[in-house]
């Protein structure tokens, strides 16, 4: 049964050393708070696992969390380039960063697979182009019907799927809507399950368009506040465009950053920590 | 990221940046009641133009699951809030690249790239070595997929010498691949990219080649600054166009053949007409639209001569500087 906890815990609990991790949210409900408090339990050699690395995986790949990153667009959205991911791969500025590369779709398709039970995905894509010979677990699969050549993705199944969603029960089933993006999907294909909430509700009253994460998918619910920003929660706030115009100019300096660092470690937001 | 110096003036003192004269040129390029699958940038700024003026039934799908969206203002992300708040519906990520992109359901996608070459494929992943890059860039995204599966792809970029090249350092997204007939053998099943509107000029694959040429320059940019800009000796279309600054066209499906027909202002101006006139101007319209003489709406209708004893338009190298000073009129 999934548990409400406080995220320190819910962390403490769920995420350990050498895990593959996957914080999902696209564009949206991104679980920044989470990745924060992975941060400041100074969790190490993590396989990081996202489709959109976006800046809540160059914080973590800079403050030394990731041995490895899974990803297939690695930028920040409409601004630039993720400085903290180049760095690591340039240079191996704070460790080394190892890379395994997909496209959305290779992406998407290996955590339908995971969430299927299925050893791996088919789709239209990657040929052609110079991926599969960079990356092992694209390969290609003969139709036994038309005897079509198509690509194979192996599937992902994280040790940890962790999620933002707007709010969640009081018995721990999670709801969210808006930009649902392959939540659903990283959750299901995951082996243990984190989701973080804006709010806790008497009711989960319906919304069109919503998932809903049952309570028996979930290992962990933390309530986190604002816990997506800068990123959004449909309903609740919007994206903070500012702060990531403003994250290129701290991302492009390791002292910059270094002092960032230094403020999520030592300042955990108010309502994360007690509970 | 943006380039807002201004690049050209006219008469008036108005002036325009590179980027502005690339959004309106792909704008121009899409048409009503069409499915375009939008990336953030100039391609969502040219998508949101050409629906707020000449196809307002333009389909827009964002990768992040907004189908048909319309946003009041223009989003700084692909997942922006407004995007789903006013999508006619939201899915999943899964959904929108398997049911939607895959199947072959969009008919427009629109691609950029760090390097471009001389047969349209696109890297976004590295420049330099992928062990050891010079430069390491985003990577994918949902670029391969689109460049593969929308019936048309249409590419905006800055025209730089960097950028163009002979051969792309990585394949990213396949454009002709290593040539004629190389994407119907890799299973691709869109056309790809079929135009490169660039802030110099135009440029399309050759058909009997499959390489990029230019058919189509900007006011006030001349062939010398293209071919300076670009990495591979780049030939020029014998009807290279000047594109107009203001192409008071507008276009008409037939409702019969559900063909497009372009609709000329000078020969009649509508406004003089009542529904009428209208209605009777666009029968003769599609009547000569059947009878072959007015040119269809499709990749070549800006410089195609229907009936033209030469048959389709050809890369033909110039033979001097003296024919490729434009005069800053389209050619009829």
């Amino acid at each position: 049964m999934p548990k409400i906890v406080s995220l320190p815990q819910a962390v403490s609990d769920l995420v350990r050393d050498g895990d593959t991790v996957a914080l999902e949210g696209f564009t949206h409900l991104i679980p920044f708070a989470a990745g924060h408090e992975i941060i400041r339990q100074r969790r190490r050699d993590l396989t990081l696992v996202r489709m959109t690395p976006d800046l809540v995986y160059d914080q973590m790949i800079g403050a030394g969390c990731a041995r490895k990153l899974v990803f297939s667009w690695g930028g920040n959205p409409g601004v630039g380039s993720l400085h903290r991911m180049r760095d690591a791969i340039a240079t191996g500025w704070p460790v080394p960063l190892e890379l395994e590369e997909h496209s959305h779709a290779g992406m998407a398709n290996r955590y339908v697979a995971g969430a299927s039970g299925l050893p791996f995905a088919v789709l239209r894509g990657y040929a052609g182009t110079d991926l599969p010979a960079h990356t092992d677990t694209i390969s290609t699969v003969v139709c036994p019907f038309t005897g079509e050549r198509l690509a194979a993705v192996a599937a992902l199944n994280p040790d940890v799927a962790i999620v933002h969603a707007q709010r969640a029960d009081r018995d721990g089933n999670v709801q969210l809507w808006g930009i649902t993006g392959v939540q659903k999907e990283a959750v299901l294909a995951a082996d243990r399950a984190l989701a973080t909430v804006e709010e806790v509700v008497d009711e989960l009253t319906p919304v069109p368009g919503a998932v809903v994460l049952p309570r028996w998918v979930l290992n962990a619910v933390a309530v986190a506040p604002r816990g997506a920003a800068p990123s959004y929660a449909h309903g609740y706030y919007d994206r903070d465009n500012a702060a990531y115009r403003a994250w290129d100019a701290i991302s492009r300096d390791r002292e910059k950053f270094a002092a960032w660092l230094r403020t999520i470690e030592e300042n955990a937001p108010e309502g994360i920590v007690s509970e | 990221m943006t380039e807002t110096q201004p690049l050209v003036a006219d008469s008036s003192g108005a002036t325009w940046t590179a980027d502005e004269m690339m959004s309106i040129a792909a704008a121009r390029e899409l048409r009503d009641g069409q499915a375009c699958f939008v990336g953030i940038g100039l391609p969502s700024t040219a998508a949101n133009l050409a629906r707020r003026l000449h196809a307002p039934g333009l389909v827009l799908i964002y990768e992040s699951g907004t189908l048909d969206t319309r946003p009041a203002e223009l989003p700084l992300s692909i997942g922006d809030g407004v995007l789903a708040e006013t999508a006619l519906s939201v899915v999943g990520v899964p959904e929108v690249f398997n049911y939607w992109l895959q199947p072959g359901r969009i008919d427009v996608g629109f691609l950029s790239g760090a390097q471009l070459d001389r047969l349209g494929n696109i890297n976004t992943t590295v420049i330099g070595e992928y062990d050891e890059p010079d430069v390491r860039l985003p990577g994918s995204g949902g670029a391969p997929e689109i460049a593969a599966s929308c019936r048309q792809v249409i590419v905006v970029m800055r025209h730089r010498a960097r950028a163009f090249v002979d051969q792309v350092d990585f394949v990213t997204s396949v454009g002709q691949g290593t040539g004629p007939g190389d994407r119907e053998r890799l299973g691709l099943r869109g056309a790809g990219p079929v135009r490169v509107i660039t802030d110099l000029g135009v440029l399309e694959p050759d058909p009997e080649t499959a390489e990029l040429v230019l058919t189509a320059l900007h006011p006030g940019v001349t062939v010398e600054q293209a071919r300076a800009e670009t990495g591979w000796d780049l030939e020029i279309v014998e009807e290279l166009l000047v594109r107009p600054r203001r192409p008071r066209v507008s276009w008409r499906r037939c409702a019969r053949c559900g063909r497009w027909a372009r609709e000329r202002p000078g020969r009649a101006p509508p406004r003089r007409r009542g529904p009428a006139g209208r209605a009777r101007a666009r029968a003769l319209r599609l009547a000569r639209l059947h009878a072959g003489d007015v040119a269809p709406a499709g990749r070549a209708a800006d410089r195609a001569v229907p009936g033209d004893p030469r048959g389709p338009p050809r890369a033909r190298r110039l033979a001097g500087a003296a024919r490729a000073v434009p005069d800053g009129r389209p050619r009829r």
